[in-house]
């Protein structure tokens, strides 16, 4: 649905966006997640065919944005960050609208817009002016103004901002919902609600897209954590004697204690075989656990990385390029 | 309050999903009260007997037995009555109240249609001047009435009469003026507009998602290619054509465009049309067009005093509308009114983001460039009316008809110079976010395009013939006296043309920036 292939963003000598590559299938969700500045807002108004890319190529449904921009705007519905909306007009003209821009059929038009007032919940404001409304209802009405169009791909500039708890989870169920027929991109700063509503997350920092992977996969590549009493170089070298260690990172605590992480090769679980042979040789272990990393793990590796480009077209990051653990 | 069963649906389905919501139902934000009505009731009451006393002293006043209040301030007593009832009617959703005035707006709409044709009998022909306030009055109370009214049979009932109204007046008006030239002014052109606010009020009251009054709609705009079509015959191939199309053609060319397009501007759903009447909408929806045309009505008020006095006693010569128009009041409100026009129309966009959202919609630049540019140059327009409609007070004062032709050649003109402002405020706000900046240099623009006119008659020979096609004075005041001369609009039309080109690219410079 998606298809960003080395996309670049410069506003004169600030690079907003550089050198971003990724694949969005259809009737996936997408979380973007990134710091304020990251650089979403304006991948989103590239892919929402407002902005023009400085250089790389962005697709949506097979239309370039660039030069297909009309097509690629029948085909999505956005909701900007600020949700700016007219204040002089009714929610229900507004969306009347909306709809007429937008193309929708003469006859299927009331349905369609009677169809959006229920979902996003604005039924009972709909007679109000929108310069009245409050910050969570502009975020409905501006989400409802993204759904009247039907479209594909349902861009979504944090369409959580600034809801109330009941209101998040409510818009969260809509999502959820509505991912089952349509492609959804949304931006936001919570981890936890992205963590369990997205199929697929897409971390920027700094303009450079930090991680593109499905949530499925997120919790490879664990990391093993062993503390064990001993001489330290020679638990060090039985460890990574070890078959299918991929790195190994060491740190010395107090009173003799070593702590050692491991990351097997894949998505092996090496546990048994890493205590065994420290119990063999004979030295005691205090603590042996796995780490499953979390989205918010990654968030952190990310976010504390040196900024490298990610020049890689795959969807898949090498791990050991963001991760400061490891020695 | 619109449904009460839609909200539980919802529930059901929703809460499949993990994120089950409150089982509540959907809540207004805040508690809604019905509307308080001792107020607009009692505006009512007051204002029936308002209406009571006005009409009576204006009875007696046609009957000639009163001398307190004379004919004006009854009138005005009368007319103050009515727009309270109106108020009242607008709010109260009593049955009985509402059935009152959509009986009352019916009588007042069906003695309207009959007084207009009565006009056409000889002897009758006072009664053309009552029937357009009673038709007014109708289609207002018809669309207060339309608001309130839950029945559907009731409500489609009247609104039938209305549709019906007004395609009975169109079809009179036009059709009778293409064989007898005479009929068209004023009686014809009375009726046609009448037919067309009526049809427009039908087609406005249920949308264009109805398929019979899209239909009313297109039909409409059929009527008005035909009549169009027609009338280019009847001047173009027969006999004395050209005094036809001087005196009767051209007007009901504009009327039969004006039918045009109100039927496919209130049909169509192109992006230009859809766009075109947001900003319409914006405008009326804001104090800006209501401020411009209380400027103008005031100023015309003003200038017809001036007029008036200057001249008393004394023979007008001809053209006497040249006099009137190129004035210094006129001059002097436009150039403060093309500002306040033009100065939010992409200003606001900018400065709100709504400029985002309309361009990820799939428009392109130069319909949005296009629609902004239409409405505002419609709004120019019709803030011009208060200064046509004082134009029938000059010879009420005066006692003698002046000639109004130039009114035709001075419209092409208006149209023509207007255009060039509203693009010149258009682009000068597609260079700004604030308001200010763009209104004070639209004003700087116009005092500019004013100032030439001075500059015209001191400067030397070459130079005040290229000067005299700038200055938009020279053009009115040769169009007022009846001539339109094409070299002399070029000069405004290219300006527009250079202008919303200009607009277009300031827009796509986004792309490149």
């Amino acid at each position: 649905m998606i298809h960003v292939e080395n996309l670049t963003k410069n506003f004169g000598p600030v690079a907003a966006v550089t050198d971003v590559s990724f694949e969005v299938e259809k009737n996936e969700i997408v979380g973007l997640l990134g710091n304020n500045g990251a650089g979403k807002t304006t991948l989103m108004r590239m892919l929402t065919t407002y902005l023009p890319a400085s250089s790389g190529v962005a697709k949506v449904a097979g239309f370039d944005v660039m030069t297909q921009s009309q097509e690629v705007r029948k085909r999505i519905g956005y909701l900007p960050e600020s949700i700016p909306l007219y204040p002089e007009m009714r929610v229900s003209e507004y969306l009347d609208y909306r709809a007429k821009l937008k193309g929708v059929d003469r006859r299927q038009r009331p349905s369609r817009i009677d169809y959006c007032l229920e979902k996003c919940r604005i039924r009972e404001v709909q007679r109000r002016l929108l310069g009245t409304l409050s910050k969570g209802y502009r975020q409905r009405v501006g989400l409802a103004d993204a759904l009247v169009g039907d479209p594909a791909l349902l861009i979504l500039d944090e369409p959580t901002d600034g809801l109330d708890p009941g209101q998040k989870q409510e818009t969260l169920g809509l999502l959820r919902e509505l991912g089952q027929s349509h492609t959804i991109m949304l931006s936001s700063h919570l981890l936890t609600e992205v963590e369990a509503l997205v199929d697929r997350v897409l971390i920027m920092r700094r303009g450079f897209l930090g991680l593109s992977k499905r949530i499925t996969e997120l919790e490879t590549d664990p990391i093993i954590v062993i503390e064990a009493r001993g001489p330290h170089d020679a638990m060090r070298n039985l460890l990574r004697s070890a078959e299918g260690i991929h790195t190994l990172g060491f740190q010395p605590l107090d009173d003799g204690i070593a702590l050692f992480e491991v990351r097997a090769v894949g998505d092996k679980d090496l546990r048994e075989v890493l205590a065994s042979k420290l119990m063999k040789a004979g030295y005691s272990l205090r603590r042996l656990d796995i780490r499953r990393r979390t989205l918010l793990d990654r968030w952190n590796e990310i976010n504390t990385m040196e900024p490298v480009p990610m020049s890689s077209s795959t969807d898949t990051v090498d791990p050991t390029a963001v991760s400061p653990a490891t020695t | 309050m619109a449904s009460n069963t839609a909200p539980e649906k919802q529930d059901e389905r929703i809460s499949q999903t993990p994120y089950a919501p409150s089982q509540i139902g959907e809540q207004a934000p805040s508690v809604m009260r019905e509307d308080d009505l001792a107020f607009p009731r009692a505006v009512g009451t007051i204002s029936g007997a308002v209406v009571l006393f006005g009409g009576m002293a204006l009875a007696m006043n046609l009957y000639g037995y009163n001398r307190v209040i004379d004919t004006g301030w009854s009138l005005v007593v009368l007319v103050l009555g009515l727009a309270g009832l109106l108020y009242h009617s607008a709010f109260d959703r009593d049955i009985q109240f509402r059935r009152l005035y959509m009986t009352f707006g019916l009588a007042s709409l069906l003695l309207g249609v009959v007084l207009a044709f009565a006009s056409f009998f000889k002897g009758y022909e006072q009664t053309l001047p009552w029937s357009i306030p009673l038709l007014m009055l109708g289609v207002m109370f018809f669309l207060c009435f339309r608001r309130n009214e839950t029945d559907e049979k009731v409500r489609d009932t009247v609104q039938y009469i209305v549709g019906g109204a007004g395609v009975t007046l169109g079809l009179a008006g036009l059709l009778p003026a293409i064989l007898y030239e005479t009929f068209f002014l004023p009686t014809g052109f009375v009726l046609s507009i009448a037919g067309l606010f009526l049809l427009a009020a039908y087609v406005g009251a249920s949308g264009t998602s109805d398929d019979r009054a899209y239909t009313v709609s297109l039909g409409t705009a059929a009527g008005g290619v035909l009549v169009f079509l027609l009338v280019l015959i009847r001047s173009l191939f027969t006999a004395n054509g050209s005094t036809f199309f001087v005196g009767t053609g051209f007007p009901m060319l504009l009327v039969s465009l004006g039918y045009v397009l109100v039927g496919l501007g209130l049909a169509l759903d192109w992006p230009l049309f859809v766009l075109t009447r947001r900003e319409l909408a914006a405008f009326f929806l804001s104090p800006v067009a209501y401020m411009s045309l209380l400027a103008f009505s005031l100023f015309a008020w003003i200038s017809f005093l001036f007029f008036v006095t200057r001249f008393q006693n004394r023979v007008i010569p001809e053209p006497v509308l040249a006099i009137y128009i190129i004035d210094l009041f006129p001059v002097f409100v436009l150039i403060f009114v093309v500002p306040v026009l033009t100065m939010r129309l992409l200003s606001e966009e900018q400065r709100s983001g709504t400029l985002e959202v309309l361009l990820t919609a799939p428009v392109d630049e130069p319909v949005v460039v296009l629609s902004k540019f239409i409405a505002g140059l419609l709004t120019y327009l019709i803030v011009w009316l208060p200064f046509a409609l004082i134009l029938l007070a000059i010879p009420a004062a005066g006692g003698k008809l002046f000639d109004y032709r130039p009114m035709s050649s001075f419209f092409i003109a208006l149209v023509a110079t207007g255009a060039m402002f509203i693009s010149m405020g258009l682009f000068c706000s597609s260079l700004s976010s604030s308001q200010i900046s763009s209104g004070v240099l639209t004003f700087v623009g116009m005092l500019l395009l004013t100032f030439v006119y001075f500059i015209v008659n001191q400067s030397g020979r070459e130079l005040s013939v290229i000067l005299r096609h700038i200055s938009y004075l020279h053009t009115w005041s040769s169009a007022l006296e009846g001539r339109v001369v094409l070299r002399e609009l070029l000069f405004p039309l290219s300006a527009t043309v250079l202008f919303l080109f200009m607009t277009v690219k300031v827009l796509e410079s986004r792309k490149w920036r």
